[in-house]
């Protein structure tokens, strides 16, 4: 059975059918492309398997568990990590505790041993902080470490964030448009450190973005949605030819009646 | 000297309260309008146990705490749930401080007393002893604020939802933060019994709730020495300038919004005072035979 | 008796319902709660009493000046306090812990200004009974019940049929969108700020009339805040309806039961309802978008 196996998706806000009857899989160590103009119901399909919203209907399996309509930590827990639109990481914190906040979500001493300063806490947190100087160093950031992850340039933050979601554990990595509002150059190292860190993990990643290139570079698979559907699948240079695909994103102007 | 015994008394009463409070409203961001409550409790409970039971006074106090927190969790298991609104929380807090205080009134049992209080409570709470416990209560906080569970804490304060997609539980580490403020609160009330020997319920109103809050907020979000110097000054400020103290209360109100408009994060926010660099100063003096004259960079650290 | 309870019920729960709608009016476009909404009733309530002490003024101007008085010191407190702090982008619990700061600053203030005694409401018009049958009804309770239910058909016109009212709405729905969409939303808060704090005003003046006029008659604004987060944050039908549902409540459980506890009725209700639908009766959840 597949990683992930979304069946029949559909989420509605009130009348407004965001996602419709959407079914795709991941597979362990997939590369898998997600793209559609804007309002395409994709970020949606991310919030519904990471627990955000409930789905309408259909069903969402990962990892062997059913997981739709289960609370978000627990997900995460199962081995779903993610990253966000608009860059949410807690801004005055530095860069290693960012991380070490996806390291131990849980705080794995108990409270009393943390107020009285036990031995074992301080060598737990010695641990920690040594996990995530790693993460941030498959990052390529260890050198901002105790840096207040606010004050790092915008690219920077997106790979504390990156960092943070590796922390986790994941199995399984969406990445919500990490290339937004990078130029050309900035994509293509982007491009670059996907690549490396997808051949160096192993982890199935899932990616949204709006630079097709960088889509078409790193991605095995591709899936694209226009209004809220599935509108084709396939290897990029299968979706670079399909027509419905074309008219979608050429033709977006004339019939913009969707959602968002 | 026992005006100013007094002062310091009451001063370290609040710096227990206060330690527990900001790393509910802090560190949590969670905003509190009747933790008054909670001393209530725990003084009660600290007050009936020394008084009828005959228990130990440290012990006393650590019960009176325990109970506060249990009953922190009547309002934080409703309120803190899934998504709702923080706003819930912060009434909700505010109807329990009033329920407390009435239905304590009404209680009519000897141990309570009603709304004619508690009294005849031995003096246990002399200056060195309320030193040492608002000292433990100062390093216990800062050692919780410290560690994973602080940043946990500052995390939900932060990005709540973003915080749950990566595995945190938000719903459990606000009510810890809950239940530690609450703990720490009932500590002080428990403190404060034994101090004033006798207790009332209507001194645990709105009034004591706000107090704190100010010190808190006006300390800084996400620290504990901030605070805890706060209240020390706002404890100490009224009695030494007599002629304010009628204007107490509307300053308080002044300070909270002053330093929301102006400075939000409070005045240490997001520092600690540490006496590390005043001990390293005094080092490097005693080291030079005080020939050099240089002033020591602040004495904050992080 | 019954009757007579039900009148006394929704007499107070107008009251409970204008003070919900501020709230409800302001959350539902800034998430976050006003706490001023107590001094704002306060000093409505005050402005009313001194108009017609100092200038004899007949009932209906003075409710009119309690209504301008109110209004404008909600604008003001906008203005001065809340609009310079959520453009700089101030975390939501600021501005609750800013609203504290006023709600502890004003009444306490005008305590050492004016003294903290009760004053009764100086009109002898509504003080007068009317009989129905045989229920005996006090003016000032049909006032409040007839002057409410104006004032809130009068703001659901003003919301659902001008186009400053859409903009509210607009914003209501999605703040950042509606700015975006050329929408002032500076303007749409002082609208919101000026109509929420005359209806506190309104407010004011009734529970005056009811019982009397002091600084701390705010903290009754509290339960205006109840009603509203128990009728759903934001939602001014829920809010309408849970003030009516709790002044009934009050009245029953003060004329049945006790009144020590009349007061815990409204946090009773609140764990209550918080507990079967956390998002109150008529709200809806939101979350961060992500």
């Amino acid at each position: 059975m597949a990683l992930l196996e979304i069946k029949q998706l559909s989420i509605h806000f009130g009348g407004v059918k965001a996602v419709q009857d959407v079914s795709f899989s991941v597979e362990e160590g997939d590369f898998i492309g997600l793209i559609g103009p804007n309002g395409a119901g994709k970020t949606t399909v991310f919030n519904a398997v990471t627990g955000v919203v409930p789905p309408t209907n259909g069903t969402i399996y990962f990892d062997g568990h059913k997981i739709n309509g289960m609370r978000p930590d627990k997900i995460s827990h199962l081995g779903i990590a993610r990253t966000f639109q608009n860059i949410r990481i807690y801004p005055k914190m530095s860069a290693l505790d960012n991380v070490a906040i996806g390291l131990d979500s849980h705080a794995s001493y108990h409270t009393v041993s943390a107020m009285l300063g036990l031995p074992h806490v301080r060598r737990r947190d010695e641990e920690i902080r040594k996990t995530c100087l790693e993460f941030l160093e498959q990052v390529g950031i260890v050198q901002y470490k105790d840096t207040e992850a606010g004050s790092l340039p915008y690219g920077l933050q997106r790979k504390v964030e990156i960092a943070r979601a590796l922390a986790t554990r994941p199995k399984l990595l969406f990445l919500d448009e990490p290339a937004a509002g990078m130029n050309t150059a900035e994509s293509l190292e982007l491009v670059s450190f996907l690549q490396e860190l997808h051949k160096n993990t192993g982890i199935a990643i899932v990616l949204i973005e709006h630079h097709l290139e960088v889509v078409m570079e790193v991605c095995k698979n591709i899936h694209v949605l226009n209004l809220g559907q599935m509108l084709a699948s396939g290897t990029p240079k299968e979706i670079q030819k399909n027509q419905d695909v074309i008219t979608a994103y050429l033709g977006k102007r004339r019939n913009r009646h969707d959602g968002e | 000297m026992g005006y100013i015994e007094g002062i310091m008394i009451s001063a370290c009463i609040n710096i227990v309260c206060v330690a527990g409070l900001a790393i509910l409203t802090g560190y949590t961001g969670l905003f509190s309008m009747g933790h008054a409550c909670f001393l209530c409790l725990g003084a009660y409970t600290a007050g009936i146990l020394t008084k009828f039971f005959g228990v130990p006074y440290l012990i006393a106090l650590l019960i009176g705490g325990g109970v506060a927190a249990l009953f922190s969790l009547i309002i934080g298991i409703p309120t803190l749930r899934g998504k709702m609104s923080a706003d819930c929380f912060t009434i909700a807090t505010f109807g329990f401080g009033e329920a407390t205080r009435v239905v304590m009134a009404n209680i009519n049992h000897p141990y309570v007393g009603g709304a004619l209080g508690l009294s005849g409570l031995n003096t246990f709470t002399t200056l060195p002893k309320a030193i040492v416990i608002a000292a433990i209560a100062v390093y216990f906080a800062r050692n919780y604020a410290k560690s994973q569970h602080g940043k946990l804490a500052i995390a939900v304060r932060d990005h709540a939802d973003a915080s749950e997609l990566i595995g945190v539980n938000i719903f459990h580490e606000k009510l810890k933060a809950l239940a530690i403020s609450a703990f720490f609160c009932g500590v002080g009330g428990g403190m404060m019994a034994h101090y004033y020997t006798y207790i009332v319920p209507n001194i645990f109103g709105g009034t004591m709730s706000t107090n704190l809050l100010t010190a808190v907020v006006l300390g800084g979000v996400c620290s504990v020495t901030g605070p805890v110097l706060a209240t020390s000054v706002l404890t100490a400020t009224p009695e030494v300038l007599r002629f304010l103290s009628n204007w107490r209360l509307p300053m308080y109100g002044l300070v909270l919004i002053l330093t929301m408009r102006i400075r939000p994060e409070g005045l240490m926010g997001y520092k600690e005072l540490s006496i590390r660099p005043v001990v390293r100063w005094f080092q490097k003096k005693a080291g030079k035979h005080g020939r050099d004259k240089e002033v020591h960079h602040g004495s904050f650290g992080n | 008796m019954i009757v007579q309870q039900l009148i006394t019920g929704i007499s107070i729960g107008s009251v409970y319902a204008l003070l919900a709608v501020g709230y409800a009016l302001v959350f539902s476009v800034f998430n976050f709660s006003n706490f001023g909404f107590g001094p704002v009733m306060m000093l409505g309530a005050f402005g009313a009493l001194f108009a017609i002490e100092k200038t004899n003024m007949a009932l209906f101007p003075a409710i009119l000046i309690a209504l301008v008085v109110a209004g404008l010191i909600s604008l003001l407190m906008e203005v001065s306090i809340y609009r310079p702090m959520r453009q700089k982008k101030a975390l939501k619990v600021y501005l609750m812990i800013a609203a504290l700061g006023i709600n502890t600053c004003v009444p306490n203030f005008c305590i050492q200004v004016w003294g903290g005694a009760v004053r009764p409401f100086p009109s002898d018009w509504a003080k007068a009974v009317i009989r129905i049958g045989g229920v005996v009804v006090p003016r000032a309770d049909v006032l409040a019940a007839v002057l409410s239910v104006i004032m809130l058909v009068l703001l659901w016109c003003f919301l659902f049929r001008t186009k400053l009212g859409l903009g509210i709405r607009a914003s209501a729905f999605d703040s950042n969108t509606a700015g975006l969409m050329g929408i002032n939303v500076n303007r749409v808060a002082a609208v919101i700020f000026l109509l929420s704090g005359a209806t506190a005003g309104l407010a004011g003046c009734f529970y005056g009339m009811k019982y009397s006029v002091y600084p701390n008659m705010g903290v009754v604004a509290t339960k205006g805040f109840v009603s509203a987060t128990v009728g759903g944050l934001g939602s001014l039908p829920g809010a309408v309806i849970s003030g009516l549902l709790l002044g009934f409540l009050e009245t029953i459980i003060s004329a049945y039961v006790s009144t020590t506890y009349r007061d815990l009725v409204a946090y009773g209700l609140l764990v209550i309802v918080l507990i079967i639908k956390p998002n109150g009766l008529l709200g809806q959840g939101a979350h961060d978008k992500l």
